[in-house]
């Protein structure tokens, strides 16, 4: 932990200590299973991205916006890892959106046509702090398996 | 009818389809089956297809022909040509994975117009995918494109 790092974390106003709005939640939580299993693969990393360019949520962000939407995801996933990143992310999800963001991470963690264990773990622990029933959870992962499968 | 008409005038013997062609084919119609391809569309057509195993060992200048092979008979006949000439060679273990990455692509620019619903039903159809499983799979790639 370097010298900022204490900074930030007793003075919340400061950069990286304030709270995530939703397109940094969105994006925090699919960052964090991209990173879930340790590395951010090169397929894991285009999933994001793609999903990032086409969803409406993120349409008015300028190019600048972008580049500090993503400084500011990798900055707390370097400093806290991925579980500090995601309990920084989910809560600022839109409720309407916790479902589609579930069905994404589940794309992004299957894109490279492995499931580590890490992975298994990261999707069981979304799924119960998203709140999202058990059996529509098993429904939409049955679905990006299809998806993903060949 | 000229020499080269044959070649794209349907789908013949002699144009038969490899897996790669096959899938590729039914994700390239459902991006084209509105009278256009979206930039959105494209973009989900080419991530889809890199991603997979199916494709790794193509590489750019195979892709291309894959790829112009596809448009000539998307441009002469039609996607409806291109499916039923996709379906016929697309192996059976690939087809639910199509026929959810066709929901996706058409879903991708968060519109779904008329011409992209019948695809998506004429689709499952030739498929043979049930209307159960097929009603499940569009329903979560609704969720997926939420947003």
């Amino acid at each position: 932990m370097s010298l900022f790092d204490d900074i930030f974390d007793e003075d919340p106003s400061l950069e990286g200590g304030q709270p995530f709005g939703p397109q940094e939640g969105f994006a925090g939580v699919l960052l964090c299973a991209s990173a879930c299993d340790g590395h951010v693969g090169d397929e894991e990393s285009q999933a994001l991205g793609m999903i990032i360019h086409q969803k409406k949520l993120f349409s008015r962000l300028t190019d600048q916006q972008h580049a500090s939407l993503h400084n500011r995801l990798a900055g707390e996933l370097r400093r806290g890892g991925p579980e500090k990143l995601l309990e920084k992310s989910y809560p600022a999800v839109p409720p309407e959106l916790r479902e589609c963001v579930f069905a994404n991470a589940v794309d992004i963690v299957l894109a490279d046509g492995v499931v580590e264990q890490e992975e298994k773990e990261f999707i069981d622990t979304l799924q119960e702090k998203l709140e999202i029933d058990g059996k529509r959870a098993k429904t939409i992962v049955q679905v990006m398996v299809f998806k993903n499968h060949g | 009818m000229g020499l080269f008409d044959t070649l794209f005038s349907g789908l013949d013997s002699r144009t038969k389809l490899s897996p790669q062609e096959s899938f590729a084919g039914i994700l390239l119609a459902a991006s084209a089956c509105d009278g256009h391809i979206s930039e959105d569309e494209f973009a989900q057509f080419i991530t889809t297809l890199f991603r997979m195993k199916l494709f790794e060992r193509v590489n750019e200048k195979q892709f291309n022909q894959v790829l112009n092979k596809l448009m000539g008979v998307l441009k002469k006949s039609g996607p409806d040509v291109l499916v039923d000439g996709c379906v016929e060679t697309l192996p059976d273990n690939l087809k639910k994975s199509a026929f959810t990455n066709a929901c996706n692509i058409v879903l991708a620019d968060g519109v779904l117009e008329a011409d992209e619903k019948e695809f998506i039903n004429t689709l499952m159809k030739k498929l043979g995918i049930p209307a159960e499983t097929a009603k499940t799979i569009a329903t979560v790639m609704v969720i997926k494109n939420k947003g």
